[in-house]
């Protein structure tokens, strides 16, 4: 056994420790050489020394500040954790990222409204603002009675259709008919009605021949409108004011 | 403490009863001052090193799952303690009493608080002792580390190895070389130590 390899040993050995075989093999290295066997003296006398050190007491407050320091790390566990509310932080919304999503949305918005077919269904915004702001499809632009001397006139109606929310030209069919109160009821004066289309583009005059001039208080001067020529589908009825008898 | 004593304190412990805690901290103070004053070799560090080591018990406690004996799991919170405070101070700058602090007459040395101990602490302090404090303070942190728990607190090898979770082997051969190095620093000193 040579000197380095003894040395390992030399702790297992001083605490008997060692295999028996092991340690015979060490002490007739240790027979031979006086290095080691001084070695393992020393290390004895250090090993005797270390395992009678002396216990060293604690001082008298010792006890006292090891549960001064727990009672204070108590008090802060059971003290309760307010979250600070923090302001709102105006500069969030200037990053980068925020600006980035608010473009997007626009670009998407807008791009719906620019890639709409001109007589398609209204675009998003063109149709919000039909809800909020709904308007007719005609306006009459003024009744006039034209009388011929006899009693008998012509009830001259101008009419103008809108156009579409979207700027498409608004094409409707229309039933004009003046109706005359018989009792309770408004029954169609005879002969007086007439059929035919308007567009937004130009007014449409329509000329009603009557035997005596309409009074509002005896006639109504209605209007049925369709966005087809079958004039039932999609159909509106309005009533054009009449001035009073001329 | 008998294991299951110990067991049922530590259980009620958990559970935040503080006399518990309290006997728990009475019947391991002394070991543990024990230990840190000869890892440190001052007093005042000993007691601040015992002070942080039980805190950390307190915060710990619920994580000890009773695997090992509850000495073992404590004296390695210490040795962390004394560990981790080495490292800080090897990083600050040392002080040297040379500096001295300019005033606008006369120069003065810097003033550094006596480590000596106190009148009480002072039944410990013989030559014999003295030496041999001063001659583990020389040991590496880790070496010093092993020895007094080896031949202060009779721990065994397999619960060193289990505190800085080495292999035996390894704890075995530090330890081996701690005790040679004490052996060279204490052999001019026979007469002091004896036969």
């Amino acid at each position: 056994m040579q000197c380095d390899h003894a040395q390992e040993f030399f702790s297992d050995y001083v605490t008997h420790e060692m295999d028996h075989a092991l340690a015979v093999t060490l002490e007739n290295h240790l027979n031979t050489c006086r290095a080691c066997r001084e070695t393992v003296e020393g290390l004895r006398h250090a090993w005797t020394t270390l395992d009678e050190m002396p216990i060293v007491d604690p001082p008298p407050y010792f006890h006292a500040n090891i549960m001064e320091k727990i009672s204070a790390e108590q008090a802060a566990e059971d003290r309760p954790l307010i979250i600070p509310r923090r302001a709102f932080n105006w500069r969030t919304l200037f990053q980068p990222r925020t600006l980035a999503y608010a473009a997007v949305s626009l670009i998407l918005l807008f791009g719906m409204e620019i890639l709409q077919a001109q007589r398609a269904s209204l675009g998003p915004l063109g149709y919000l603002w039909n809800v909020l702001h709904p308007s007719p499809l005609l306006t009459t632009d003024r009744v006039e009675w034209t009388p011929n001397g006899l009693g008998s006139g012509t009830l001259t109606v101008h009419l103008r259709a809108h156009a579409q929310a979207n700027g498409a030209e608004n094409h409707l069919w229309y039933h004009l008919q003046l109706t005359g109160k018989l009792g309770q009821d408004n029954v169609a004066v005879k002969n007086a009605s007439r059929d035919g289309e308007i567009d937004s583009l130009r007014e449409t005059v329509v000329k009603l021949p009557l035997d005596s001039p309409p009074s509002e208080a005896r006639n109504s001067l209605n209007i049925t409108l369709s966005p087809s020529d079958n004039g039932a589908e999609g159909s509106q009825t309005l009533a054009i004011p009449l001035t009073p008898g001329q | 403490m008998p294991d299951i004593d110990e067991r049922f304190l530590i259980e009620r412990c958990k559970s935040g009863d503080r006399a518990s805690f309290d006997t728990l901290v009475r019947a391991y103070e002394k070991r543990v001052y024990n230990l840190a004053y000869r890892l440190s070799g001052n007093y005042d560090e000993a007691n601040d090193i015992s002070v942080d080591a039980f805190l950390r018990v307190y915060q710990a406690l619920k994580l000890f799952r009773g695997e090992a004996h509850f000495s073992t799991w404590l004296f390695r919170i210490v040795t962390n303690v004394y560990l981790d405070r080495r490292k800080r101070m090897r990083n600050k700058q040392h002080l040297s009493l040379e500096e001295y602090i300019e005033l606008e007459e006369n120069s003065v040395s810097r003033q550094v608080e006596d480590p000596s101990p106190t009148p009480f602490q002072a039944a410990e302090n013989n030559e014999r002792s003295r030496v041999l404090q001063d001659a583990i303070n020389d040991l590496p942190d880790y070496q010093r580390a092993m020895v007094v728990l080896y031949h202060t607190e009779g721990l065994s090898y397999d619960e060193i190895a289990t505190i800085f979770s080495l292999p035996i082997g390894t704890v075995k051969s530090r330890l081996n070389r701690a005790r040679l190095t004490l052996k060279n620093k204490l052999e001019p000193l026979k007469e002091l130590f004896g036969n």
